[in-house]
């Protein structure tokens, strides 16, 4: 490996953020903020008194205007359909006034409890792709149902745990944002201005701490990776997204000293520097899963993503489970995440008080945090692990979503899309054996 | 398993190998015989684990060869060996790097026990008695592979459990071949499960705890003598326990036995 010293300034966000949607205005913004309707619509649910004659119970349908569409034998309930026109909440307040009506009320929707409630969720092609469209215009592409990281499904184990810490070593993250100001442990340190105040003022923290772990099932804005996990925002990038190799080494030295678990970094070096690479050693050797962007120009693995026995270099796919052009290459390469179009937070100065601070964005910087996510989700559910062990278990348990073109472990994808159902839902152990 | 209940075991078990009360030995007392045959039994039970993280079924089956000696008024000793198999699909392992949901269906093991009656009482043709059983289950050791994921996985496990049942019964001596009867017993199991994962370079052991849910039992059963050197015992048994998520639910056993008296 070459270490030689990095330039002091060092190329950094410029193509990591290679498209950064800024097209988003009033009215489609408030398409965000639909709500899921709380029940069926057109139908009701009542349950008579014991006893009830079957003619009485007709006569109250007919008189109602409406039909008993099924029946629940054992519970004795009945679903109805009410008339044509007709509010769900006026017919539920008519049938209670029948004296024969034990009660009667709306077909409530559910959900599972590992869906979370936040209104943007269901833009989250990453965390669960339904097919659904990806931009906000028509003629938009649609995402491939299943090409995800099977968020959903690894939520059934585990949503995560407060005591994990993910430390955003990147612009620093907006501190007062709706989906990230309960998750954040402090104001951070900021290694750039050298004060205790990690705000972001460029964005791609913020974002990046979004997708790692936004504040989740709280009905608002977007569900992050791991849920309860809590993020440690360390600037090391200023304004511009730049950062010196001191201060990106200082601040990973520093989030391993606060006892980070998992250790962001959306960044990225040309060069191999020494310092950069002590200071992933000293965070590796205290503990922490460092998990790193790969790069987004195309060009080979940057660093510290190259420091391959020490940090997770991961690349991107996208809403197809392609890879994505820009992806950047080579055999440090671990493992891949959704980083093409992908909704995160941003800054609440951004765009304003009156857009919701909200954007998709490409790179290897998002593809990261899904990882990140996923590596704070296992130390939830396993504080026992060893770094080197969560970064084996990504490894092996990620989906060769290009093993048509190039199967096994490759320079694009490494061993392929993080797979989040498979590195924490038990495995069946079948009869393969004797 | 907890000292007081391998206290409770213990006593019950010397208790009952005392051997038979006063009432007893005034009657007259035919010789001590020699008893032998074989048996097979069958039990579902559920098992909690590792604190009553987790629950799922031991499904166990096994045939024995049994041989022991019956004292005057049917008092006996058995001692029993066998071969069978336990289930344990259901048993998830998360101590592991990665985690497994054990659906490997049976594995083989060696079954040592053993079994003591005793008549009590007998009041006109009833009778009441104590019982007590020791089962013990040695497993082998199972191998299976694990190919979903990118790096094949091997993992080695083997279980090994016991068992103790005792307590009073009541059998109707009234008619002449067969007596039917029916018994309530304090039950307890436990033992382990130790399972390697090797996926190369992860590497990890867990060794799971189990414990048999519910503590008393009862069973129905019926003693068939078409002679005087000829026994056949069969039994069923079901252990009502609360499962954890709520609400009752019941183990069940069944065993069957033929001796035959020298």
């Amino acid at each position: 490996m070459n270490h030689r010293p990095a330039s002091p300034k060092a190329l950094v966000l410029p193509a990591l953020l290679a498209v950064l949607f800024l097209a988003q205005s009033g009215p489609e913004a408030a398409a965000f903020i639909d709500e899921v309707p709380s029940y069926v619509p057109g139908e009701i649910l009542v349950k008579f008194q014991p006893r009830t004659p079957a003619a009485v119970i007709a006569g109250v349908f007919v008189f109602r205007g409406a039909r008993a569409e099924s029946r629940i034998p054992q519970l004795d309930v009945y679903k109805v359909r009410i008339p044509e026109g007709a509010s769900v909440e006026a017919t539920v307040a008519a049938f209670a006034l029948e004296p024969s009506v034990l009660f009667a009320e709306p077909n409530f929707i559910g959900r599972a409890s590992t869906t979370p409630n936040d209104n943007l969720f269901k833009y989250q092609y990453a965390l669960s792709n339904t097919g659904q469209a990806i931009g906000d215009v028509p003629g938009s592409p649609q995402g491939k149902t299943g090409a995800d990281i099977k968020a959903t499904q690894g939520w059934e184990e585990t949503t995560g745990s407060e005591t994990i810490k993910i430390a955003v070593v990147d612009s620093g993250v907006d501190l007062t944002h709706p989906d990230l100001k309960n998750k954040i442990v402090g104001p951070g340190k900021d290694f750039v201005n050298d004060d205790l105040n990690a705000s972001d003022d460029f964005f791609h923290g913020t974002a990046v701490a979004g997708i790692a772990a936004a504040e989740t099932d709280n009905n608002e804005g977007i569900a992050g990776v791991a849920w309860q996990a809590k993020i440690l925002p360390v600037k090391v990038l200023d304004a511009s997204g730049l950062g010196t190799a001191e201060d990106v080494a200082d601040g990973i030295r520093w989030a391993a000293d606060q006892g980070a678990q998992v250790i962001n970094l959306s960044l990225g070096f040309d060069e191999a520097s020494g310092t950069l690479l002590t200071a992933v050693q000293y965070a590796f050797d205290k503990g922490a899963v460092l998990v790193a962007a790969a790069g987004s120009d195309g060009g080979a693995v940057e660093y510290p993503a190259a420091f391959a026995e020490y940090v997770l270099a991961v690349g991107a796919t996208d809403y197809n489970d392609t890879v994505w052009e820009l992806s950047n290459r080579g055999a440090e390469v671990d493992v891949a995440a959704p980083g093409v179009d992908v909704l995160s937070t941003v800054p609440t100065w951004f765009f304003g008080p009156t857009v919701i601070p909200y954007v998709r964005f490409n790179g290897t910087s998002i593809a990261a945090a899904h990882v990140s996510g996923l590596a704070a989700l296992l130390l939830s559910a396993k504080p026992w692990l060893k770094p080197e062990q969560v970064m084996e278990i990504i490894r092996f348990s990620a989906d060769d979503v290009n093993v048509d073109g190039l199967p096994g472990k490759d320079i694009m994808i490494g061993y392929g899309r993080i797979n989040l159902e498979k590195a924490l839902v038990p495995r069946r152990l079948g009869k393969s054996g004797k | 398993m907890p000292k007081r209940t391998a206290l409770f075991a213990g006593i019950v078990l010397a208790a009952l190998a005392v051997g038979p009360p006063g009432a007893w030995s005034q009657e007259s007392a035919p010789s001590v015989r020699i008893a032998a045959g074989v048996g097979g039994g069958y039990l579902s039970h559920s098992l909690v684990w590792d604190e009553k993280t987790g629950s799922s079924l031991l499904n166990a089956g096994y045939g024995t060869i049994r041989l022991g000696v019956e004292f005057p008024q049917k008092a006996s000793i058995m001692l029993l060996a066998g071969y069978g198999g336990n289930g344990w699909n259901g048993l998830v392992f998360r101590g592991l790097p990665v985690s497994i949901d054990y659906q490997a269906g049976a594995i083989r093991a060696i079954f040592l026990g053993a079994e003591i009656e005793l008549p009590l009482v007998q009041c006109g043709d009833w009778e009441i008695g104590l019982g007590g059983r020791y089962l013990y289950s040695i497993g082998s050791t199972g191998d299976w592979t694990l190919t979903e994921l990118n790096q094949i996985g091997s993992f080695d496990g083997r279980a090994d459990w016991m068992r103790i049942q005792a307590g009073p019964s009541l059998t109707y001596r009234g008619f002449e071949i067969f007596s039917p009867y029916a018994a309530v017993f304090y039950d307890r199991l436990w033992g382990t499960f130790t399972m390697n994962e090797n996926i190369n370079p992860l590497v990890g052991t867990e060794e799971k705890k189990i414990k048999g849910q519910g503590i008393v039992g009862a069973s129905l059963g019926m003693i068939i003598e078409p002679g005087d050197s000829f026994r056949l015992k069969t039994e069923g048994s079901l252990i009502p326990f609360t499962r954890l998520g709520g609400g009752l639910a019941l183990s069940v056993g069944a065993s069957i036995q033929a001796i035959v008296l020298f």
